[in-house]
């Protein structure tokens, strides 16, 4: 099937056009600074997401079942494209003087967001290394961009090393299902397994490549044990690029998740629901336990990372309908409330980046402290954030798939956290405010932009959950 | 018809966005014509946002939505400035919108049959998921209208009262938005019509609580009584949330309706599901309403202004675990235990913090105490199933510890922040009008007779002797207590208003009445503790008892027993030994305070142990904090050894473990890319396997 | 019958090999191990009949990227690495985890009997592997092909961005050299 489909892709080509155009410009400008990199990278999403939106409702295999786009991988596209303009708000004032190549850094921002499209439209196991690798090199390399700073390029090389290590693991994991079914596309793998392995001798091989590709996946969501890298990563990064991880890698990784485990490799997914019920408490307990005494903002909230993907993990043991679309309705709530979170810390970082060094800011900034508030208690998952309709809809697939004791533990956990959520307010809004650090430029057009958008989106999603539910519900089409 | 309602609430909460939004603002926006802009834009977007919300009510009503937000507008055009005065227009306007609402809502219900009276409003469907529809709707039946009444009636006056009190203060536009929200998030608890929503309610009353506890934040202590405060109800409300979850689990729904309609049919008398989920619901009510053994908050809490100790602490939001009790009837009577516990612990606290308050100095705290006890009295009343009694109890303690409150406030103010009673006295002559409506209010709670205390007590204690779940040690306790309760009460008013003055020069100088702002809400509520026992005078004193039959129809679905009928004459006889006892309480109280001001003195000096252990309050916070605190690297509460900051100090009562924990999670991450390794592995390991 | 006892030996050598770069205190050896555990690979896609594989595996990983190690390795001048000392944190419990992996690994190799499925690409018998590997890299798998461009890409931004020089005053040496040239005029 010669299926060249362009059309299915050109979100990604524009993309791919506009990331080559900012190359360009860098090396070709001689004054970096005049160009309003952020602007154009937006609008690329921009054209990205109007690509997407004629593609959406379509269902289209292409390129030799290499791909396959369906409704399902049209939200997320359009779920990157948007944390994608997000992160571009966020970034210029952030990153104004500290990065020379400005240019090669939206360009990264870019090609790391085609790699996650790539994800989500993967119908090959071959394609799905490839978007996971493009995603994972640009994010490296964005780790590392701060060059004058040692904790920038530490979490470069530390993410880096570990990350080759789990896609090596993943890989060998893709070579064992080969082995054992003799193809990497998704639907010939239901196939033959059916055909040649259903429970005989060498489905043990098969189930361990399984687990292996399950390693690989949950290393990216930051899943304990495999969640080492993250605080580390997480706090040493420029936080414009924490912000895009924890967000945008987190959601990509969960879609891989969901995809790969529900349609390539539904037959397998059974042996592992008990497995995954253990990671997903030990994950967000231990995510939970250690964010309760961090002092640094950051590496709190990459603690609280690991804690959340622990709840969305419940969502995945559920297995059932409600359960997985729960999850993708709280991906989208995660990333708008943890994008908010990080353009706050974007400005405030001058003053530092502990919870001291935020005191007071509350009312000194009332704008930041509002927006705050509002994502912390989002994080809480207090009404009517959208935190909390993403915990209550992935409990409730919870409790009908018969997991009662799961939600206790969740709901047990969630109220642990709320300690350390609402100490950041606490410090913002009781404490006095500290003199350390200059005026703050607290009046930046783009990031007052990007916090306006994932506010009003957090309290959208609170307050009018049942539009997006419905049409997470209405699309999430993979089931075991 | 009744669609209105739903606007009860919003006017509160729009009240509540605009001062804070002022609050917050306003050392940006200092004396800039822009800020009117602001404001008015933002008040036109909740405006159109209620206007989206909901289509389906009719328009006119909206529009009276937008009536602030125009407002703001004109205000704009004809360049009036925000100022402090406009704060408490939108402030105390609000509210009494909500109260001519609410009147008229009444109105309108008990125009009904009293079948009918059952009303769901729903506002928009907050999500529907499988058989689970979860809608944003309000119920009024005769509990939430009278609920209602009490939060807006009171919730009026006191704000009223706090634009004089709370004069002059530099956050003024922040107090008054949380005051706003509390009465916002106190109406969502009562008017809601199933439990999440009912939750969503019970857990904004105890932020906004913590946030005005801890309203001038600047004094260590204040912080710290708020964060006390705040912790033990999540250890209150965790107990709530696991009822909710068990009853999603047996029912399969969470609305009153459903789960209330199917209570018998689903649940076994005596169950042990209906047991459970009833204790778990009461162990939210415990945090809630301060009884045994989450009560340690409330005493503390009074460091927060004193409006709000009336409004939140004594009149409305302490009484939300009554209130909820008597909606869950249908399920808690079907659990005899339960009900044996709530009335247990209703007694028990009752007496309890009574002998708390015979000791303390503090002029607040005394009557903090006695909230606790009186909150104590309601329990008891609905642990033997007198829901109404228990309820009508709850509506007269809102008028006469509010006015309690508030007459504590007026001598504050006149004493000019002084708080210690022991450093007044003799205050009988200077400040004549706050010293009749203390009278007043406290001839009320002792239970004299004629006023609304009596009353309600009284048909409470008669309950708990006759009704098939009471006992006459149940009703014993009680009788004990009122005797209790007149005597602290009596020694309280004594201290202050009687015997010689005790003041320094300084102060007795500028002793000076209050304000009428702030006088008249307590006119309005000595009137009303006076005639408020008269909607509920017993049949056997020759009444009707209007407030039970009306309050009847919520009982619809309780588990009924037959207990046994008791004649008219003992009713007298137990009576007028409650009248006796409190009498006998007064009686104490004149000898000890009045006439012979010595003999506390010298009891105290003859027993002073007994003396220590009333006035340490039995040593209960400090035998908390060696439990949980001290065994715990005081790490709890908020001892600041850990961390000065006081907050920090304040995880929970299993702080140790969790911080312990945490710090060894944190060791685990050592930095070393190997080690990550390893755990990559080992997680491939277990999955392995 | 002989190719599968070559291929064993190939295989054991290869292990031995890769245990060899990882206890080797000089880098130099090192590398070179790693170049002999690749070589060996290569033999063993050559008893597949996959020549072409071999070949790119010769002239990829041996000849150009350790090479470049090797050069990487010389040019720092890196003496014996410091091993004892960093690995000696916790060791016990690597090892123990390692070892446990591997006795997965083979429990699951002997007790499923490893039988690997034929591909579901038909592989045309008249042509040779180098032209089977092209046919389907430009038909079936145009895209992944396509994509890695893309993976190619983003290596060298990384390796211009990261690996560029950059001095704290670049940019005011510029500003300097404009200056200069506008005095001139």
């Amino acid at each position: 099937m010669a299926n060249f489909d362009f059309l299915s892709i050109s979100p990604d080509l524009v993309l791919i056009a506009f990331a080559v155009l900012f190359l360009l410009m860098g090396s070709f400008s001689r004054t970096p600074g005049v160009h309003n990199y952020n602007m154009l990278s937006i609008s690329a999403f921009s054209l990205a997401i109007l690509f997407n939106l004629l593609l959406f409702g379509s269902k289209r295999f292409g390129f030799y079942d290499m791909m396959l786009y369906d409704e399902l991988a049209g939200i997320f596209r359009f779920i990157f494209y948007g944390i994608g303009i997000i992160v571009s708000l966020m970034s210029d004032p952030y990153i104004e003087g500290k990065i020379k190549h400005k240019g090669e850094y939206y360009a990264l921002i870019i090609l790391s967001i085609v790699g996650m499209s790539f994800i989500a439209t993967s119908y090959d196991l071959i394609m799905l290394v490839l978007g996971v690798e493009a995603m994972s090199l640009s994010v490296y390399i964005l780790a590392g961009m701060f060059k004058h700073d040692e904790a920038s390029a530490e979490a470069s090389i530390k993410y880096f090393l570990l990350g080759a290590f789990s896609t090596a693991i993943m890989l060998l994991g893709i070579a064992f299902v080969y082995g054992t079914v003799g193809t990497t596309n998704y639907s010939l793998i239901v196939q033959n397994y059916n055909k040649y392995l259903h429970g005989g001798i060498q489905t043990g091989i098969f189930l361990f490549g399984v687990a292996a590709i399950l390693a690989g996946v949950l290393f990216k969501i930051a899943a304990v044990p495999f969640h080492m890298w993250t605080p580390d990563v997480y706090e040493g990064a420029p936080t414009s690029v924490t912000a895009f991880m924890i967000s945008g890698v987190k959601a990509a990784s969960f879609f891989m998740l969901i995809r790969v485990f529900l349609i390539a490799l539904k037959v397998a997914v059974f042996n592992f629901v008990d497995i995954m019920v253990f990671i997903s408490i030990i994950t967000m307990t231990l995510g939970n336990i250690a964010a309760l005494t961090q002092r640094n903002i950051k590496r709190m909230l990459a603690y609280s990372s690991i804690a959340h993907a622990g709840y969305m993990l419940i969502g995945f043991v559920a297995l059932n309908k409600t359960g997985l679309a729960a999850i993708v309705f709280y991906l989208i709530a995660y990333a708008l409330m943890n994008l908010g979170a990080f353009a706050v810390l974007v400005l405030l970082e001058e003053k530092g980046k502990d919870l001291e060094h935020v005191s007071g800011c509350g009312f000194l900034y009332p704008f930041l402290g509002l927006m705050m508030t509002i994502f912390m208690f989002s994080m809480v998952g207090l009404p009517p954030t959208g935190g909390f309709m993403g915990k209550f809809y992935v409990f409730k697939g919870a409790l009908e798939a018969g997991y009662l004791w799961l939600v206790i533990i969740a709901v047990l956990n969630s109220a642990v956290s709320a300690y350390f959520y609402l100490r950041v307010l606490v410090y913002m809004f009781f404490e006095k405010p500290i003199d350390a650090g200059g005026a703050l430029r607290t009046s930046s057009a783009t990031v007052t932009t990007a916090l306006v958008l994932t506010s009003v989106g957090i309290l959208f999603l609170g307050i009018f959950p049942q539009f997006f539910f419905e049409i997470t519900t209405k699309y999430m089409t993979y089931l075991p | 018809m009744f669609d209105f309602i739903v606007l009860i609430p919003l006017f509160p909460a729009f009240g509540a966005f605009l001062n804070g939004i002022y609050g917050v603002f306003r050392s940006n926006w200092a004396d800039k014509p822009s800020h009117t802009i602001g404001i008015a834009s933002i008040g036109l977007a909740f405006g159109l946002m209620l206007l989206l919300v909901y289509k389906m009510v009719s328009v006119p009503i909206v529009l009276l939505a937008l009536v602030p937000a125009l407002g703001a507008f004109l205000a704009f055009i004809f360049g009036y400035r925000w100022s402090d005065k406009l704060v408490s227009i939108i402030g105390v306007g609000s509210i009494g919108i909500s109260f001519i609402l609410s009147v008229l809502a009444f109105w309108k219900l008990i125009h009904l049959e009293p079948e009918a009276r059952f009303i769901e409003v729903v506002f928009y469907k907050w999500m529907i998921s499988g058989d689970l529809s979860l809608d944003i709707a309000f119920l009024l039946d005769p509990l939430s209208a009278v609920m209602i009444l009490v939060v807006t009636g009171v919730g009026f006056l006191i704000h009223v009262y706090s634009v004089g009190y709370m004069h002059n203060d530099p956050s003024y536009p922040r107090f008054f938005a949380y005051l706003n929200l509390f009465v916002f998030f106190m109406l969502i608890l009562v008017m809601a019509n199933n439990f999440p929503m009912m939750f969503i309610g019970w857990e904004g009353v105890g932020l906004c609580s913590y946030l005005l506890i801890g309203f001038w934040f600047e004094d260590d202590y204040n912080a710290y009584a708020g964060n006390k405060a705040f912790i033990v109800n999540r250890i209150g409300d965790f107990g709530f949330l696991l009822g909710m979850f068990l009853i999603f689990v047996t029912f399969g729904s969470l609305n009153y309706k459903d789960v209330f309609e199917t209570a018998s049919r689903v649940l076994s008398y005596n169950g042990f599901t209906v047991t459970a989920i009833t204790l778990l619901l009461f162990v939210g009510a415990t945090g809630k309403s301060s009884q045994i053994p989450l009560y340690v908050w409330l005493p503390d809490a009074m460091a927060g202004p004193t409006p709000v100790s009336a409004l939140i602490h004594a009149a409305t939001m302490v009484t939300a675990g009554v209130y909820m009790v008597a909606r869950c009837n249908a399920l808690y009577t079907l659990a005899p235990i339960s009900m044996a516990v709530v009335a247990t612990i209703g007694a028990l606290t009752a007496i309890f913090a009574a002998s708390m308050g015979f000791a303390q100095r503090d002029i607040k705290r005394i009557l903090a105490y006695s909230t606790i006890s009186q909150l104590g009295y309601m329990f008891l009343g609905v642990g033997v199933a007198a829901f109404s009694a228990g309820i009508f109890h709850l509506v007269t303690h809102a008028f006469f510890k509010a006015l309690l409150f508030l007459s504590a406030g007026s001598v504050i103010h006149a004493m000019g922040g002084e708080q210690d009673v022991m450093k007044m006295g003799g205050l009988k002559g200077h400040i004549k009008k706050t010293f009749i409506v203390s009278l007043v209010g406290t001839l009320a709670i002792a239970g004299a007779p004629g006023l609304s205390g009596f009353f309600s007590k009284d048909e409470i204690l008669w309950q708990a002797y006759s009704s098939p779940y009471g006992s006459v040690f149940l009703w014993a306790i009680g009788v004990i207590t009122a005797g209790m309760t007149a005597f602290y009460m009596f020694r309280w008013l004594f201290l202050i208003f009687f015997g010689e003055e005790r003041m320094d020069h300084e102060t007795k100088h500028h002793i000076h009445e209050s304000p009428n702002v702030m006088l008249v809400p307590l006119y309005i509520l000595a009137f009303l503790s006076i005639v408020g026992g008269y909607i509920g005078i017993p049949e056997s004193l020759g009444g009707k008892n209007h407030f039970h039959h009306f309050l009847e129809p919520v009982t619809r679905y309780a588990y009924k027993i037959e207990g046994p009928h008791y004649s008219h004459a003992l009713e007298y006889a137990l009576m007028i030994v409650s009248v006796a006892v409190a009498f006998a309480g007064f009686a104490i109280a004149y000898i000890c305070y009045v006439k012979n001001p010595s003999i506390p003195v010298k009891f105290a000096e003859s027993y002073r142990n007994i003396y220590r252990w009333v006035y340490n309050k039995y040593f209960v916070d400090e035998l908390y904090e060696f439990l949980f605190v001290k065994g715990t690297l005081n790490t709890c509460f908020g001892l600041k050894a850990f961390d000065e900051k006081g907050i920090d100090g304040a995880v929970n009562g299993t702080g140790k473990s969790l911080y312990w924990s945490s710090i060894l999670t944190s060791k685990l991450q050592t930095g070393y890319i190997y080690h990550y390794v390893w755990g990559i592995v080992l997680g491939l390991l277990i999955l392995l396997f | 019958m002989i190719q599968e006892y070559l291929g064993y030996a190939f295989s054991f050598l290869a292990v031995v090999l890769a245990i060899s770069t990882i206890i080797q205190k000089n880098p130099v050896y090192s590398a070179a191990s790693l170049i002999g555990v690749m070589l060996m690979l290569a033999c063993n896609y050559v008893l597949l009949n996959a020549e072409f594989i071999a070949a790119i595996q010769v002239i990829v990983y041996v000849g150009a990227i350790m090479v470049l190690f090797v050069f990487v390795i010389m040019l720092l001048n890196i003496e014996y690495a410091k091993r004892e000392k960093l690995y000696y944190r916790g060791r016990i419990f690597g090892v123990i985890i390692g070892v446990a992996l591997l006795l997965k690994l083979l429990i699951v190799g002997y007790s499923m009997a490893i039988k690997i499925q034929q591909g579901d690409l038909p592989v045309p018998k008249d042509l040779d592997s180098t032209k089977v590997v092209g046919k389907y890299l430009f038909s079936n798998y145009i895209l992944p092909f396509e994509v890695i461009s893309v993976v190619l890409l983003i290596g060298i931004i990384g390796a211009v961005v990261l690996g560029r020089k950059e001095r704290p005053n670049g940019e005011q040496k510029e500003e300097v050299v404009v200056k200069t040239i506008g005095s001139t005029h």
